[in-house]
Protein backbone atom coordinates (compact mmCIF):
# COMPACT_ATOMS: atom_id res chain seq x y z
CA UNK A 1 0.00 0.00 0.00
CA UNK A 2 2.00 3.27 -1.15
CA UNK A 3 -0.08 5.95 1.33
CA UNK A 4 -0.99 4.09 4.82
CA UNK A 5 -3.27 7.63 5.05
CA UNK A 6 -5.44 6.86 2.03
CA UNK A 7 -5.86 3.26 2.74
CA UNK A 8 -7.18 4.59 6.19
CA UNK A 9 -9.81 6.91 4.45
CA UNK A 10 -11.30 4.80 2.08
CA UNK A 11 -12.06 2.44 4.65
CA UNK A 12 -13.56 5.25 6.77
CA UNK A 13 -15.69 6.30 3.53
CA UNK A 14 -16.90 2.49 3.61
CA UNK A 15 -17.58 2.02 6.90
CA UNK A 16 -19.75 4.91 6.56
CA UNK A 17 -21.35 3.68 3.37
CA UNK A 18 -21.88 0.23 4.92
CA UNK A 19 -23.07 2.47 8.53
CA UNK A 20 -25.75 2.97 6.47
CA UNK A 21 -26.90 -0.56 5.35
CA UNK A 22 -26.20 -1.74 9.25
CA UNK A 23 -28.56 1.20 10.22
CA UNK A 24 -31.25 0.04 7.90
CA UNK A 25 -31.13 -3.62 8.50
CA UNK A 26 -31.13 -2.75 12.43
CA UNK A 27 -34.43 -0.96 11.60
CA UNK A 28 -35.75 -3.80 10.04
CA UNK A 29 -34.30 -6.47 12.15
CA UNK A 30 -33.19 -4.90 15.60
CA UNK A 31 -36.95 -2.94 15.69
CA UNK A 32 -38.89 -4.71 13.91
CA UNK A 33 -37.17 -8.81 14.21
CA UNK A 34 -37.63 -8.95 10.10
CA UNK A 35 -35.27 -11.06 9.03
CA UNK A 36 -33.88 -9.45 5.16
CA UNK A 37 -31.09 -11.54 4.00
CA UNK A 38 -31.82 -9.64 0.51
CA UNK A 39 -29.94 -6.52 1.71
CA UNK A 40 -27.30 -7.14 -1.27
CA UNK A 41 -30.33 -6.74 -3.85
CA UNK A 42 -31.38 -3.07 -2.63
CA UNK A 43 -27.93 -1.82 -2.02
CA UNK A 44 -27.51 -3.03 -6.05
CA UNK A 45 -30.30 -1.70 -7.17
CA UNK A 46 -29.51 1.49 -5.64
CA UNK A 47 -26.05 1.79 -7.17
CA UNK A 48 -27.75 0.76 -11.15
CA UNK A 49 -30.08 3.53 -10.77
CA UNK A 50 -27.50 5.75 -9.67
CA UNK A 51 -25.03 4.47 -12.25
CA UNK A 52 -27.53 4.50 -14.94
CA UNK A 53 -28.72 7.87 -14.45
CA UNK A 54 -25.21 9.00 -13.74
CA UNK A 55 -24.74 7.85 -17.70
CA UNK A 56 -27.07 9.73 -18.90
CA UNK A 57 -25.53 12.86 -16.93
CA UNK A 58 -28.63 13.29 -14.34
CA UNK A 59 -26.61 15.06 -11.19
CA UNK A 60 -26.47 12.71 -7.99
CA UNK A 61 -29.32 14.50 -5.96
CA UNK A 62 -31.80 13.49 -8.50
CA UNK A 63 -30.46 9.73 -8.74
CA UNK A 64 -30.23 9.55 -5.41
CA UNK A 65 -34.17 10.80 -4.86
CA UNK A 66 -34.58 7.64 -7.48
CA UNK A 67 -32.56 5.81 -6.43
CA UNK A 68 -34.57 5.77 -3.06
CA UNK A 69 -38.05 5.48 -4.79
CA UNK A 70 -37.10 2.63 -7.10
CA UNK A 71 -35.82 0.58 -4.07
CA UNK A 72 -38.43 1.66 -1.64
CA UNK A 73 -41.03 0.47 -4.27
CA UNK A 74 -39.39 -2.68 -4.89
CA UNK A 75 -39.16 -3.21 -1.24
CA UNK A 76 -43.05 -3.31 -0.90
CA UNK A 77 -43.42 -5.02 -4.21
CA UNK A 78 -41.13 -7.83 -2.76
CA UNK A 79 -42.70 -7.77 0.87
CA UNK A 80 -46.21 -7.85 0.06
CA UNK A 81 -46.59 -11.29 -0.66
CA UNK A 82 -43.78 -12.19 1.33
CA UNK A 83 -44.67 -10.53 4.03
CA UNK A 84 -48.39 -12.24 3.98
CA UNK A 85 -46.65 -15.93 4.05
CA UNK A 86 -44.57 -17.24 7.30
CA UNK A 87 -41.92 -15.70 8.61
CA UNK A 88 -39.18 -18.53 6.84
CA UNK A 89 -40.76 -17.06 3.52
CA UNK A 90 -39.40 -13.80 4.17
CA UNK A 91 -35.59 -14.82 4.26
CA UNK A 92 -36.47 -17.24 1.43
CA UNK A 93 -37.87 -14.36 -0.74
CA UNK A 94 -35.16 -11.87 -0.28
CA UNK A 95 -32.22 -14.37 -1.14
CA UNK A 96 -33.83 -15.29 -3.81
CA UNK A 97 -34.22 -11.58 -4.77
CA UNK A 98 -30.40 -10.60 -4.77
CA UNK A 99 -29.91 -13.86 -6.80
CA UNK A 100 -32.73 -12.94 -9.54
CA UNK A 101 -31.75 -8.94 -9.73
CA UNK A 102 -27.77 -10.20 -10.11
CA UNK A 103 -28.51 -11.93 -12.75
CA UNK A 104 -30.86 -9.95 -14.86
CA UNK A 105 -28.14 -7.38 -15.09
CA UNK A 106 -25.22 -9.94 -16.04
CA UNK A 107 -27.33 -11.03 -18.83
CA UNK A 108 -29.00 -7.96 -20.13
CA UNK A 109 -26.26 -5.84 -21.46
CA UNK A 110 -28.55 -2.87 -22.56
CA UNK A 111 -29.50 -2.30 -19.41
CA UNK A 112 -26.60 -2.29 -17.72
CA UNK A 113 -23.58 -3.05 -18.68
CA UNK A 114 -24.18 -6.76 -18.17
CA UNK A 115 -21.04 -8.64 -17.06
CA UNK A 116 -18.58 -5.68 -17.27
CA UNK A 117 -20.38 -3.13 -15.54
CA UNK A 118 -21.08 0.29 -15.88
CA UNK A 119 -17.74 2.61 -15.37
CA UNK A 120 -17.11 6.65 -15.05
CA UNK A 121 -19.88 7.39 -12.73
CA UNK A 122 -19.48 11.08 -12.03
CA UNK A 123 -18.54 11.72 -8.07
CA UNK A 124 -21.31 13.89 -6.62
CA UNK A 125 -19.49 16.43 -5.59
CA UNK A 126 -17.21 17.61 -8.58
CA UNK A 127 -15.01 20.51 -7.41
CA UNK A 128 -11.96 21.40 -10.35
CA UNK A 129 -8.32 21.28 -9.03
CA UNK A 130 -8.56 19.58 -6.25
CA UNK A 131 -5.72 16.73 -5.19
CA UNK A 132 -7.58 13.09 -4.75
CA UNK A 133 -6.78 13.43 -1.10
CA UNK A 134 -8.89 16.69 -0.88
CA UNK A 135 -11.54 14.86 -2.87
CA UNK A 136 -11.85 11.73 -1.14
CA UNK A 137 -12.16 13.85 2.39
CA UNK A 138 -14.88 15.72 0.38
CA UNK A 139 -16.13 11.92 -0.09
CA UNK A 140 -15.90 10.95 3.52
CA UNK A 141 -18.04 14.17 4.14
CA UNK A 142 -20.88 13.52 2.40
CA UNK A 143 -20.98 9.88 2.86
CA UNK A 144 -21.04 11.13 6.77
CA UNK A 145 -23.36 13.60 6.32
CA UNK A 146 -26.15 11.15 5.04
CA UNK A 147 -25.27 8.55 7.57
CA UNK A 148 -26.33 10.97 10.43
CA UNK A 149 -29.27 11.87 8.78
CA UNK A 150 -30.14 8.11 8.41
CA UNK A 151 -29.09 7.96 12.03
CA UNK A 152 -31.21 11.00 13.20
CA UNK A 153 -34.48 9.91 10.82
CA UNK A 154 -34.23 6.34 12.57
CA UNK A 155 -33.33 7.66 16.16
CA UNK A 156 -36.35 9.83 15.77
CA UNK A 157 -38.63 7.00 14.67
CA UNK A 158 -37.72 4.29 16.94
CA UNK A 159 -38.14 6.59 19.73
CA UNK A 160 -41.62 7.78 19.29
CA UNK A 161 -44.94 5.81 19.81
CA UNK A 162 -44.61 4.67 15.87
CA UNK A 163 -40.97 2.85 17.08
CA UNK A 164 -42.74 1.37 20.28
CA UNK A 165 -45.42 -0.29 17.65
CA UNK A 166 -42.54 -1.84 15.82
CA UNK A 167 -40.28 -3.12 19.00
CA UNK A 168 -44.12 -4.69 20.14
CA UNK A 169 -43.95 -6.59 16.48
CA UNK A 170 -40.82 -7.33 17.40
CA UNK A 171 -41.72 -9.11 20.74
CA UNK A 172 -45.34 -10.20 20.10
CA UNK A 173 -47.29 -9.69 16.99
CA UNK A 174 -50.48 -10.68 18.50
CA UNK A 175 -50.51 -8.14 21.26
CA UNK A 176 -49.27 -5.72 18.58
CA UNK A 177 -52.67 -6.86 16.48
CA UNK A 178 -54.90 -7.44 19.73
CA UNK A 179 -53.75 -3.81 20.21
CA UNK A 180 -55.02 -2.45 17.36
CA UNK A 181 -52.11 -1.94 15.35
CA UNK A 182 -52.18 -3.51 11.29
CA UNK A 183 -48.79 -5.56 11.39
CA UNK A 184 -49.08 -6.26 8.43
CA UNK A 185 -49.05 -2.81 7.14
CA UNK A 186 -46.29 -1.75 9.97
CA UNK A 187 -43.73 -4.14 8.32
CA UNK A 188 -44.55 -3.26 4.56
CA UNK A 189 -43.77 0.40 6.14
CA UNK A 190 -40.41 -0.85 7.66
CA UNK A 191 -39.75 -2.84 4.43
CA UNK A 192 -40.30 0.59 2.45
CA UNK A 193 -37.92 2.50 4.76
CA UNK A 194 -35.06 -0.13 4.83
CA UNK A 195 -35.28 -0.75 1.32
CA UNK A 196 -34.51 3.08 0.10
CA UNK A 197 -32.26 3.18 2.74
CA UNK A 198 -29.92 0.65 1.47
CA UNK A 199 -30.67 2.30 -2.16
CA UNK A 200 -29.37 5.47 -1.20
CA UNK A 201 -26.16 3.55 0.31
CA UNK A 202 -25.76 1.89 -3.29
CA UNK A 203 -26.05 5.26 -4.51
CA UNK A 204 -23.39 6.63 -2.69
CA UNK A 205 -21.34 3.53 -3.00
CA UNK A 206 -21.50 3.77 -6.60
CA UNK A 207 -20.68 7.54 -7.16
CA UNK A 208 -17.52 6.78 -4.32
CA UNK A 209 -16.52 3.69 -6.33
CA UNK A 210 -16.85 5.25 -9.78
CA UNK A 211 -17.87 1.90 -11.20
CA UNK A 212 -20.24 -0.84 -10.52
CA UNK A 213 -20.47 -4.49 -11.73
CA UNK A 214 -22.53 -7.59 -10.93
CA UNK A 215 -19.53 -9.19 -9.34
CA UNK A 216 -19.49 -6.31 -5.98
CA UNK A 217 -22.85 -7.48 -4.91
CA UNK A 218 -22.80 -11.11 -4.01
CA UNK A 219 -24.23 -12.50 -1.18
CA UNK A 220 -21.39 -12.04 1.15
CA UNK A 221 -22.35 -8.26 1.57
CA UNK A 222 -25.21 -9.23 2.92
CA UNK A 223 -23.84 -11.30 5.50
CA UNK A 224 -21.55 -8.94 6.17
CA UNK A 225 -23.98 -5.82 7.24
CA UNK A 226 -25.66 -9.13 9.22
CA UNK A 227 -22.37 -9.48 10.97
CA UNK A 228 -22.48 -5.29 11.72
CA UNK A 229 -26.02 -5.40 13.43
CA UNK A 230 -25.12 -8.35 15.71
CA UNK A 231 -21.29 -7.39 16.85
CA UNK A 232 -22.55 -3.97 16.87
CA UNK A 233 -26.09 -4.82 19.08
CA UNK A 234 -29.41 -4.88 17.48
CA UNK A 235 -31.77 -2.54 18.63
CA UNK A 236 -29.23 0.26 19.00
CA UNK A 237 -28.33 2.25 15.77
CA UNK A 238 -24.71 3.64 17.66
CA UNK A 239 -24.21 0.26 17.49
CA UNK A 240 -25.17 -0.73 14.50
CA UNK A 241 -22.56 2.16 13.15
CA UNK A 242 -20.16 0.74 15.62
CA UNK A 243 -20.73 -2.95 14.17
CA UNK A 244 -19.97 -1.54 10.71
CA UNK A 245 -16.80 -0.12 11.78
CA UNK A 246 -15.76 -2.87 13.37
CA UNK A 247 -16.17 -5.56 10.31
CA UNK A 248 -14.52 -2.91 7.63
CA UNK A 249 -11.64 -2.47 9.79
CA UNK A 250 -11.08 -6.44 10.66
CA UNK A 251 -11.75 -7.30 7.22
CA UNK A 252 -9.22 -4.12 6.28
CA UNK A 253 -6.33 -5.21 8.56
CA UNK A 254 -6.85 -8.70 8.23
CA UNK A 255 -6.16 -8.38 4.16
CA UNK A 256 -3.22 -6.25 5.52
CA UNK A 257 -2.31 -8.89 7.34
CA UNK A 258 -1.18 -10.59 4.10
CA UNK A 259 1.73 -8.34 2.63
CA UNK A 260 3.40 -8.54 6.04
CA UNK A 261 3.07 -12.02 7.12
CA UNK A 262 4.24 -15.09 5.01
CA UNK A 263 1.68 -17.35 6.04
CA UNK A 264 0.73 -20.96 4.88
CA UNK A 265 -2.38 -20.65 3.78
CA UNK A 266 -4.80 -18.15 1.86
CA UNK A 267 -5.05 -14.97 2.90
CA UNK A 268 -8.51 -14.80 1.83
CA UNK A 269 -9.63 -17.99 3.51
CA UNK A 270 -7.54 -16.81 6.63
CA UNK A 271 -10.04 -13.47 6.74
CA UNK A 272 -12.92 -15.94 6.79
CA UNK A 273 -11.89 -17.79 9.50
CA UNK A 274 -10.97 -14.72 11.58
CA UNK A 275 -14.27 -13.03 10.72
CA UNK A 276 -15.76 -16.17 12.19
CA UNK A 277 -14.00 -15.96 15.35
CA UNK A 278 -14.71 -12.73 15.91
CA UNK A 279 -18.45 -13.35 15.71
CA UNK A 280 -17.89 -16.28 17.52
CA UNK A 281 -16.56 -14.58 20.29
CA UNK A 282 -19.07 -11.50 20.71
CA UNK A 283 -22.12 -13.50 20.31
CA UNK A 284 -20.68 -16.02 22.95
CA UNK A 285 -19.62 -13.62 25.30
CA UNK A 286 -22.07 -10.61 24.58
CA UNK A 287 -25.26 -12.45 23.07
CA UNK A 288 -26.68 -8.57 22.96
CA UNK A 289 -23.86 -7.07 20.65
CA UNK A 290 -21.16 -4.53 22.26
CA UNK A 291 -23.68 -1.92 22.87
CA UNK A 292 -26.90 -3.19 24.58
CA UNK A 293 -30.55 -2.21 23.48
CA UNK A 294 -31.43 0.96 25.85
CA UNK A 295 -34.65 -0.33 27.82
CA UNK A 296 -35.86 3.04 28.84
CA UNK A 297 -38.14 5.42 27.98
CA UNK A 298 -37.07 7.87 25.30
CA UNK A 299 -36.69 11.10 25.24
CA UNK A 300 -38.98 13.83 24.13
CA UNK A 301 -37.28 16.44 21.54
CA UNK A 302 -34.71 16.14 19.05
CA UNK A 303 -32.40 18.21 21.46
CA UNK A 304 -32.42 15.98 24.23
CA UNK A 305 -31.91 12.94 21.89
CA UNK A 306 -28.66 14.35 20.80
CA UNK A 307 -27.45 15.49 24.18
CA UNK A 308 -27.95 11.75 25.53
CA UNK A 309 -26.29 10.35 22.52
CA UNK A 310 -23.43 12.77 23.17
CA UNK A 311 -23.40 11.32 26.82
CA UNK A 312 -23.11 7.81 25.65
CA UNK A 313 -20.98 8.53 23.15
CA UNK A 314 -18.62 10.46 25.79
CA UNK A 315 -18.57 7.43 28.57
CA UNK A 316 -18.41 5.20 25.77
CA UNK A 317 -15.27 6.31 24.73
CA UNK A 318 -14.27 7.01 28.31
CA UNK A 319 -14.20 3.26 29.48
CA UNK A 320 -12.76 2.13 26.43
CA UNK B 1 -81.13 -0.49 28.55
CA UNK B 2 -81.33 -3.96 27.63
CA UNK B 3 -79.54 -3.27 24.01
CA UNK B 4 -76.73 -6.01 23.60
CA UNK B 5 -73.31 -4.73 23.19
CA UNK B 6 -72.29 -8.41 22.05
CA UNK B 7 -74.25 -11.30 21.07
CA UNK B 8 -72.65 -14.78 19.88
CA UNK B 9 -74.33 -16.90 17.87
CA UNK B 10 -73.92 -20.85 17.65
CA UNK B 11 -70.07 -20.74 17.26
CA UNK B 12 -68.26 -23.54 16.75
CA UNK B 13 -64.93 -24.61 16.56
CA UNK B 14 -63.01 -27.58 16.23
CA UNK B 15 -59.03 -28.85 16.87
CA UNK B 16 -58.86 -31.70 14.72
CA UNK B 17 -61.15 -34.13 16.28
CA UNK B 18 -61.40 -32.06 19.39
CA UNK B 19 -64.57 -29.49 19.50
CA UNK B 20 -63.42 -26.89 21.79
CA UNK B 21 -66.62 -24.66 21.44
CA UNK B 22 -69.80 -26.69 20.64
CA UNK B 23 -72.38 -24.62 19.66
CA UNK B 24 -72.18 -21.45 21.94
CA UNK B 25 -75.21 -19.06 21.71
CA UNK B 26 -74.67 -15.51 24.45
CA UNK B 27 -75.84 -12.13 24.99
CA UNK B 28 -74.34 -9.58 27.00
CA UNK B 29 -75.98 -6.46 28.06
CA UNK B 30 -74.24 -3.61 27.69
CA UNK B 31 -72.87 -1.96 31.03
CA UNK B 32 -72.93 -5.20 32.43
CA UNK B 33 -70.25 -6.81 34.08
CA UNK B 34 -70.23 -10.75 33.53
CA UNK B 35 -68.47 -13.54 34.38
CA UNK B 36 -67.88 -17.16 32.58
CA UNK B 37 -67.29 -19.81 34.70
CA UNK B 38 -66.33 -23.73 33.83
CA UNK B 39 -64.23 -26.89 34.41
CA UNK B 40 -60.54 -26.54 32.59
CA UNK B 41 -60.52 -27.32 28.91
CA UNK B 42 -64.33 -26.31 28.55
CA UNK B 43 -63.44 -23.75 25.83
CA UNK B 44 -63.47 -20.57 27.34
CA UNK B 45 -60.31 -19.40 26.30
CA UNK B 46 -61.35 -20.73 22.93
CA UNK B 47 -64.40 -18.74 23.22
CA UNK B 48 -62.78 -15.22 24.00
CA UNK B 49 -60.14 -16.28 21.06
CA UNK B 50 -62.75 -16.22 18.40
CA UNK B 51 -64.56 -13.58 20.06
CA UNK B 52 -61.92 -11.18 19.32
CA UNK B 53 -60.23 -12.40 15.92
CA UNK B 54 -57.74 -14.72 16.94
CA UNK B 55 -59.36 -17.46 15.28
CA UNK B 56 -62.21 -17.63 12.98
CA UNK B 57 -64.96 -19.49 13.85
CA UNK B 58 -65.96 -23.01 11.94
CA UNK B 59 -69.20 -21.47 11.99
CA UNK B 60 -71.53 -19.44 13.66
CA UNK B 61 -71.46 -15.72 13.90
CA UNK B 62 -70.31 -13.04 16.43
CA UNK B 63 -72.31 -8.93 16.45
CA UNK B 64 -70.45 -6.66 18.47
CA UNK B 65 -72.60 -3.39 18.53
CA UNK B 66 -75.10 -5.03 16.09
CA UNK B 67 -72.45 -5.24 13.57
CA UNK B 68 -70.73 -8.55 11.98
CA UNK B 69 -67.48 -8.81 13.56
CA UNK B 70 -66.24 -12.79 13.14
CA UNK B 71 -64.08 -12.87 10.15
CA UNK B 72 -62.36 -9.55 11.14
CA UNK B 73 -58.63 -9.29 11.84
CA UNK B 74 -58.07 -9.27 15.68
CA UNK B 75 -56.92 -5.21 15.57
CA UNK B 76 -59.91 -4.32 13.22
CA UNK B 77 -61.97 -5.72 16.23
CA UNK B 78 -59.87 -3.67 18.57
CA UNK B 79 -60.94 -0.43 16.52
CA UNK B 80 -64.56 -1.58 17.16
CA UNK B 81 -64.11 -1.12 20.75
CA UNK B 82 -63.35 -4.67 21.89
CA UNK B 83 -60.36 -5.63 23.86
CA UNK B 84 -59.04 -8.57 25.72
CA UNK B 85 -56.37 -9.56 28.40
CA UNK B 86 -55.09 -13.00 27.78
CA UNK B 87 -54.99 -15.92 30.61
CA UNK B 88 -51.39 -16.23 29.96
CA UNK B 89 -49.91 -12.67 30.53
CA UNK B 90 -47.47 -11.80 27.20
CA UNK B 91 -45.65 -9.24 28.24
CA UNK B 92 -43.39 -7.64 26.13
CA UNK B 93 -39.87 -8.16 27.68
CA UNK B 94 -37.68 -5.82 26.41
CA UNK B 95 -39.63 -3.13 26.95
CA UNK B 96 -40.40 -1.04 29.76
CA UNK B 97 -43.55 -1.59 31.64
CA UNK B 98 -44.50 2.08 31.01
CA UNK B 99 -44.43 0.69 27.52
CA UNK B 100 -46.15 -2.62 28.05
CA UNK B 101 -49.03 -0.54 28.74
CA UNK B 102 -48.86 2.53 26.53
CA UNK B 103 -48.71 0.22 23.70
CA UNK B 104 -53.27 -0.33 24.32
CA UNK B 105 -54.02 3.69 23.59
CA UNK B 106 -54.53 4.79 19.96
CA UNK B 107 -52.06 7.56 20.06
CA UNK B 108 -51.28 10.11 16.88
CA UNK B 109 -47.47 8.85 16.96
CA UNK B 110 -48.51 5.64 15.81
CA UNK B 111 -48.71 6.39 11.88
CA UNK B 112 -45.12 6.89 10.31
CA UNK B 113 -45.31 10.54 8.91
CA UNK B 114 -47.12 12.32 12.39
CA UNK B 115 -44.46 10.26 14.09
CA UNK B 116 -41.00 12.26 12.29
CA UNK B 117 -42.65 15.56 11.88
CA UNK B 118 -45.59 16.21 14.57
CA UNK B 119 -43.61 15.51 17.43
CA UNK B 120 -45.10 18.27 19.18
CA UNK B 121 -48.57 16.84 18.65
CA UNK B 122 -47.82 13.04 20.19
CA UNK B 123 -45.65 14.22 22.93
CA UNK B 124 -48.54 16.15 24.72
CA UNK B 125 -50.68 13.27 24.27
CA UNK B 126 -48.18 10.60 25.98
CA UNK B 127 -47.79 13.03 28.51
CA UNK B 128 -51.04 12.75 29.21
CA UNK B 129 -51.59 9.34 28.87
CA UNK B 130 -48.22 8.57 30.96
CA UNK B 131 -50.40 10.14 34.46
CA UNK B 132 -53.00 7.69 33.50
CA UNK B 133 -50.55 4.76 33.07
CA UNK B 134 -48.89 6.05 36.33
CA UNK B 135 -52.00 5.96 38.28
CA UNK B 136 -52.98 2.64 37.36
CA UNK B 137 -49.52 1.64 38.01
CA UNK B 138 -50.08 3.14 41.27
CA UNK B 139 -53.33 0.89 42.11
CA UNK B 140 -51.73 -2.25 41.01
CA UNK B 141 -48.29 -1.45 43.19
CA UNK B 142 -45.94 -1.22 40.34
CA UNK B 143 -45.50 1.93 40.06
CA UNK B 144 -41.78 1.05 41.54
CA UNK B 145 -41.25 -0.86 38.26
CA UNK B 146 -42.71 1.85 35.50
CA UNK B 147 -38.99 2.08 34.22
CA UNK B 148 -37.69 -1.31 34.18
CA UNK B 149 -37.71 -3.88 32.15
CA UNK B 150 -41.00 -5.98 31.82
CA UNK B 151 -39.19 -9.39 31.46
CA UNK B 152 -37.95 -8.30 34.98
CA UNK B 153 -41.33 -8.86 36.72
CA UNK B 154 -42.39 -11.53 38.57
CA UNK B 155 -45.17 -13.97 37.16
CA UNK B 156 -47.94 -12.33 39.60
CA UNK B 157 -46.59 -8.85 38.44
CA UNK B 158 -46.82 -10.04 34.74
CA UNK B 159 -49.91 -11.07 35.32
CA UNK B 160 -51.16 -7.35 37.10
CA UNK B 161 -49.71 -5.59 33.84
CA UNK B 162 -51.71 -7.67 31.53
CA UNK B 163 -55.28 -6.52 33.35
CA UNK B 164 -53.68 -3.15 33.46
CA UNK B 165 -52.71 -2.75 29.38
CA UNK B 166 -56.41 -3.67 28.43
CA UNK B 167 -58.15 -1.18 31.41
CA UNK B 168 -56.06 1.67 30.03
CA UNK B 169 -57.29 1.38 27.00
CA UNK B 170 -60.80 2.07 27.93
CA UNK B 171 -62.13 0.40 24.67
CA UNK B 172 -66.40 -0.03 25.20
CA UNK B 173 -65.94 -3.79 26.28
CA UNK B 174 -63.04 -5.64 28.07
CA UNK B 175 -62.55 -9.83 28.09
CA UNK B 176 -60.67 -10.57 30.97
CA UNK B 177 -59.23 -14.27 30.91
CA UNK B 178 -59.12 -15.09 34.79
CA UNK B 179 -57.36 -12.05 35.87
CA UNK B 180 -56.98 -12.16 39.03
CA UNK B 181 -54.93 -15.89 38.74
CA UNK B 182 -51.73 -15.64 40.85
CA UNK B 183 -52.88 -12.75 42.12
CA UNK B 184 -53.03 -12.22 45.88
CA UNK B 185 -56.48 -12.43 47.46
CA UNK B 186 -56.67 -9.19 49.08
CA UNK B 187 -55.62 -7.60 45.77
CA UNK B 188 -57.77 -9.90 43.53
CA UNK B 189 -61.12 -8.02 45.35
CA UNK B 190 -59.49 -4.71 44.77
CA UNK B 191 -59.23 -5.37 41.72
CA UNK B 192 -62.72 -6.41 41.15
CA UNK B 193 -63.30 -3.70 43.06
CA UNK B 194 -61.78 -1.68 39.99
CA UNK B 195 -63.63 -3.60 37.65
CA UNK B 196 -66.96 -2.18 39.31
CA UNK B 197 -65.74 1.27 39.45
CA UNK B 198 -64.56 1.09 35.81
CA UNK B 199 -67.95 -0.27 34.75
CA UNK B 200 -69.85 2.28 36.64
CA UNK B 201 -67.61 5.04 35.77
CA UNK B 202 -66.67 4.92 32.16
CA UNK B 203 -69.60 2.67 31.13
CA UNK B 204 -67.11 -0.37 30.21
CA UNK B 205 -69.03 -3.97 29.86
CA UNK B 206 -66.68 -6.41 31.09
CA UNK B 207 -66.82 -10.38 30.53
CA UNK B 208 -64.62 -12.15 32.58
CA UNK B 209 -63.48 -16.33 33.32
CA UNK B 210 -62.97 -16.74 36.64
CA UNK B 211 -62.46 -19.95 38.20
CA UNK B 212 -62.77 -18.60 42.26
CA UNK B 213 -66.70 -17.78 41.92
CA UNK B 214 -66.82 -16.70 45.54
CA UNK B 215 -64.82 -13.30 43.56
CA UNK B 216 -67.79 -13.12 41.15
CA UNK B 217 -70.29 -13.07 44.07
CA UNK B 218 -71.07 -9.87 44.56
CA UNK B 219 -69.71 -8.04 41.76
CA UNK B 220 -71.06 -9.30 38.54
CA UNK B 221 -74.35 -9.27 36.90
CA UNK B 222 -74.99 -12.26 35.47
CA UNK B 223 -72.56 -15.91 35.26
CA UNK B 224 -72.41 -18.06 32.00
CA UNK B 225 -71.24 -21.75 32.66
CA UNK B 226 -69.42 -23.50 30.24
CA UNK B 227 -68.79 -27.02 30.10
CA UNK B 228 -67.54 -29.29 27.21
CA UNK B 229 -68.20 -26.28 24.67
CA UNK B 230 -71.52 -25.58 25.54
CA UNK B 231 -73.04 -22.74 27.88
CA UNK B 232 -75.03 -25.57 30.15
CA UNK B 233 -76.63 -22.52 32.46
CA UNK B 234 -76.32 -18.62 33.14
CA UNK B 235 -78.20 -16.36 35.13
CA UNK B 236 -77.65 -14.51 38.42
CA UNK B 237 -74.70 -15.57 40.50
CA UNK B 238 -76.80 -16.35 43.16
CA UNK B 239 -78.57 -19.15 41.17
CA UNK B 240 -76.35 -20.30 38.99
CA UNK B 241 -73.81 -22.10 41.68
CA UNK B 242 -77.48 -23.46 42.83
CA UNK B 243 -77.98 -25.34 39.58
CA UNK B 244 -77.81 -28.93 39.93
CA UNK B 245 -75.72 -28.89 36.69
CA UNK B 246 -73.46 -27.07 37.53
CA UNK B 247 -72.66 -28.51 40.88
CA UNK B 248 -72.24 -31.39 39.10
CA UNK B 249 -70.32 -30.80 36.93
CA UNK B 250 -67.63 -27.83 38.53
CA UNK B 251 -69.10 -26.93 42.10
CA UNK B 252 -68.84 -30.12 42.93
CA UNK B 253 -65.77 -31.52 41.46
CA UNK B 254 -63.97 -28.66 43.36
N1 LIG C 1 -54.66 -24.05 19.49
C1 LIG C 1 -55.20 -25.22 19.92
N2 LIG C 1 -54.93 -26.36 19.26
C2 LIG C 1 -55.47 -27.53 19.66
N3 LIG C 1 -56.28 -27.64 20.71
C3 LIG C 1 -56.59 -26.55 21.41
C4 LIG C 1 -56.05 -25.27 21.05
N4 LIG C 1 -56.53 -24.34 21.92
C5 LIG C 1 -57.31 -25.02 22.78
N5 LIG C 1 -57.35 -26.33 22.48
C6 LIG C 1 -58.14 -27.35 23.19
O1 LIG C 1 -59.46 -26.87 23.29
C7 LIG C 1 -60.00 -27.20 24.56
C8 LIG C 1 -60.51 -25.95 25.23
O2 LIG C 1 -59.39 -25.17 25.62
P1 LIG C 1 -59.53 -23.76 26.29
O3 LIG C 1 -58.17 -23.20 26.41
O4 LIG C 1 -60.52 -22.98 25.56
O5 LIG C 1 -60.09 -24.15 27.74
P2 LIG C 1 -60.37 -23.21 28.97
O6 LIG C 1 -61.80 -23.34 29.29
O7 LIG C 1 -59.87 -21.86 28.74
O8 LIG C 1 -59.55 -23.94 30.11
P3 LIG C 1 -58.73 -23.33 31.36
O9 LIG C 1 -59.73 -23.03 32.42
O10 LIG C 1 -57.82 -24.42 31.75
O11 LIG C 1 -58.03 -22.11 30.87
C9 LIG C 1 -58.91 -27.92 25.33
O12 LIG C 1 -59.15 -29.30 25.28
C10 LIG C 1 -57.64 -27.55 24.58
O13 LIG C 1 -56.73 -28.62 24.65
MG1 LIG D 1 -58.44 -20.72 29.55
Amino acid sequence: MADPLMYLLDAVAYAGIFGILSISLNFEYGYTNLANFGKVAFFMIGAYVTAIMSSLKYPFIVNSILAILITGVIGVLTSLPALRLKEDFLAITMITLGEVMKLIIKNEEWLAGGVWGISGIAPAIVIPGLTFRERLIIQIALIYGILIACYFICELIVKSPYGRVLKTIREDELIASTYGKNVFKYKVQVFAVGSAMSGLAGGLFAQYIGTVNPYMFEPTVTFAIWMMVILGGPANNLGAILGAFMVEGFQRSSRLLKDYLNLPLDPVNLQVMLTAILVITVVFYRPQGLLKEKIKPYEGSLHKIIASKFMEVKSWIRRS
Amino acid sequence: MDTPILTADSLVKKFGGLIAVNGVTLSIKKGDMVGLIGPNGSGKTTLFNILTGVYKPDSGKVFFNRERIDGLQPHQIYHKGLVRAFQMPRILQRMTVLDNLLISVKNPGDKFLPALFKRKNWLKFENDIRNKALEILEFLGLEKHCYVPAAELSGGQMKLLEIARALISEPSMILLDEPTAGVNPVLANDIYMKFREIKKNMDITLFIVEHRIELLIGHVDKVHVMHQGKIIAEGKPDDVINNEDVIKVYLGSV
